[in-house]
């Protein structure tokens, strides 16, 4: 379905100085300096897969999916798109796509939500037919009707982005790309998003890619996760693969009664395994370990023979600490 | 390739205008009292002066010729560099390429939809004060209906003129990102080589020569002369094909350019 190998953007950025003297040497003489965004990258998507692409702000996401959809020019390599290169043929591709970016609306801002609604009817020429079942499909699943005859600037965030999911979904497109489309929303609109996205997947075979900082929609959505650090796909595979790898860390936090010391028998004890590290800030304490290693039961045995424990709480690493470990080591072994 | 999608944004753009009405009131004052504005300037400058005719222009003349600049700048005015700098400063742009349409096209049918809202609302009353001041008549101008006919065909080529030059001009903002700055250069100059200030005819030989050759004069100043009966028969249609010339050529430009800044776009933001 989508296949991108060996894709680069570069952009060229002109530097400007500061103040009045710098911006009138910039005027003349512009500093010129290369940023690579993405960085060969290669990946292949199947149909009916739905994706997570993640990675830290200014990683290139977005820079992709800008190439995938053909808004911008790669540098470099190719990309397919259902056979098309999008850059190149942009009007065909954008007739078998469609794309949210959370930070802005394709819905127009001063038109009642309706008449964007119908605008977009006749810019992918939707049936009579297809139009009424979808809007009433959009209705069940993300209550339109509560405000689609009002003008779009005043529709909150979270109707907002219900009305633009809906709005990329009207021409039932086979490729779907999510650009941070739960940004800023509240638990209850970012389920009815995931929802609607689900059942799309579902009804349709719809290939999603999606880009987000919510680890709740990649573990809601997504069974393959792409993990993207300064322009280069770092992980590309299985996301319960990567939860059991750097998973395997659990965080026991306990309050004792009495200061806890540091003392060579508690090491001893469980020194045979160097995946244990042990903060404590008096009565406080947090101790990550290796569930492999390391059994919950003879960690919590040996603390309440020792303290008295006040309180005790075990917690799994989620996978934003897994992607954040993996961001600071740049490399994976899985 | 069918052109419904792009009626559709000429209608959304339409119905944009009608939600603002209460701007459109203002817009409609501010106009009548810029007319009114010239008007009296004129008046107080024929009075200042000995002879009844500058230029071949008497004030009858130059009021009409106020009047009809008025109503063709009205009817030509396209604004491609609002929505572009609009477009391209907030990366707006993106939402638009991900859709099937030409955004050429686009743009282009928004602002025909804008354009046409404002003509409904100027056209009748500055129809009705053009008849009822009778200065057609005072300056001894016959309106037959080829006159009419010919002022059609000229204005729209003018529409397409006016459209291209800014389309042009907009793409510019990609090289310099100075947009507020190309705004107001833009605005000043289209409007002094296109005769919006005084007529062409009151620069000297040389200068008023060259620009009749510029396509700025073809946007507003040639259908208005034509409508004023200015331009002799055989002058008439070699200015009509320079002027169909400046559309073939701008149009081509505004095509060139534009697939140039395509490719060389960066989308701001996010």
């Amino acid at each position: 379905m989508i296949q991108v190998s060996h894709v680069s953007k570069d952009f060229i950025k002109y530097e400007k100085g500061k103040g009045l003297k710098g911006l009138i040497q910039g005027f003349f003489n512009a500093k010129k300096t290369v940023h690579h965004a993405v960085s060969d990258i290669s990946f292949e998507i199947q149909k009916g897969e739905m994706v997570g692409y993640i990675g830290a702000n200014g990683a290139g996401k977005s820079t992709t999916i800008k190439m995938l959809t053909g808004i911008l020019t790669p540098t470099g390599g190719e990309i397919r798109v259902n056979g098309i290169v999008p850059h190149q043929d942009r009007k065909s591709n954008a007739k078998t796509i469609g794309v949210v970016f959370g930070q802005r609306t394709q819905l127009w801002w001063d038109l009642p939500l309706v008449e964007s609604f119908s605008v977009l009817k006749e810019i992918y020429q939707v049936s009579d037919q297809d139009f009424d079942e979808r809007m009433a499909f959009f209705n069940e699943v993300l209550h339109l009707n509560e405000f689609i005859s009002s003008p779009v600037r005043t529709l909150s965030l979270g109707q907002r982005m219900r009305a633009d999911i809906a709005a990329s979904l009207l021409h039932n497109p086979q490729v779907l790309y999510l650009d941070e489309p739960t940004i800023g929303l509240d638990v209850q609109a970012k389920q009815a998003m995931r929802l609607a996205i689900k059942k799309m997947n579902e009804t349709f075979k719809t290939t999603v890619i999606l880009t987000t900082h919510d680890m709740d929609d990649i573990e809601d959505l997504c069974s393959r996760i792409m993990i993207l650090d300064h322009g280069k796909i770092i992980y590309d595979g299985n996301l319960q693969k990567i939860k059991d790898t750097y998973g395997v860390m659990k965080t026991l936090t306990l309050t004792l009664s009495s200061p806890f010391e540091h003392n060579d028998e508690f090491i001893t004890s469980f020194s045979s395994d160097h995946d244990i590290t042990i903060e404590s800030n008096l009565t406080q304490v947090c101790i990550k370990f290796n569930k492999q290693h390391t059994k919950v039961s003879q960690l919590t045995a040996w603390m309440m023979h020792h303290y008295e424990v006040l309180d005790m709480s075990i917690a799994d690493t989620d996978i934003e600490d897994i992607v954040a470990s993996i961001y600071e080591a740049k490399v994976v072994n899985v | 390739m069918t052109l419904r999608p792009y009626f559709a944004f000429f209608k959304a753009y339409f119905l944009v205008y009608l939600a603002y009405r209460v701007q459109v009131v203002l817009w409609f004052f501010t106009n009548a009292l810029e007319i009114a504005f010239a008007m009296l300037l004129w008046a107080a400058i024929y009075a200042s002066s000995s002879a009844t005719s500058l230029y071949g222009f008497t004030l009858v003349d130059m009021l009409l010729y106020q009047l009809l600049m008025t109503l063709t700048f009205s009817l030509t005015d396209m604004n491609p560099i609002d929505s572009l700098l609009d477009d391209f400063n907030d990366g707006k742009i993106a939402m638009s390429l991900i859709k099937p349409v030409n955004y050429e096209l686009q743009i282009f049918f928004q602002n025909l939809g804008a354009n046409a809202f404002r003509n409904v609302v100027l056209l009748l009353p500055m129809l009705a004060i053009i008849i009822g001041s009778q200065l057609l008549s005072k300056a001894g101008v016959i309106i037959s209906l080829m006159t009419i006919l010919v002022f059609i065909v000229s204005v729209i080529m003018g529409l397409l003129i006016n459209y291209f030059v800014k389309f042009i001009f907009s793409n510019l903002i990609f090289y310099t990102e100075a947009s507020f700055g190309l705004w107001q250069l833009q605005a000043i100059v289209i409007s002094l080589l296109a005769g919006g200030i005084v007529p062409l005819h009151f620069f000297p030989e040389v200068i008023g020569n060259i620009l009749r050759l510029l396509p700025f004069a073809y946007i507003q100043y040639i259908p208005v002369m034509t409508l004023m009966g200015r331009i002799g028969a055989n002058e008439l249609s070699l200015a009509l094909w320079i002027q169909l010339g400046w559309v073939i050529i701008l149009g081509f430009s505004a095509n060139l350019v534009w697939r140039h800044s395509i490719k060389n776009m960066k989308v701001n933001g996010g």
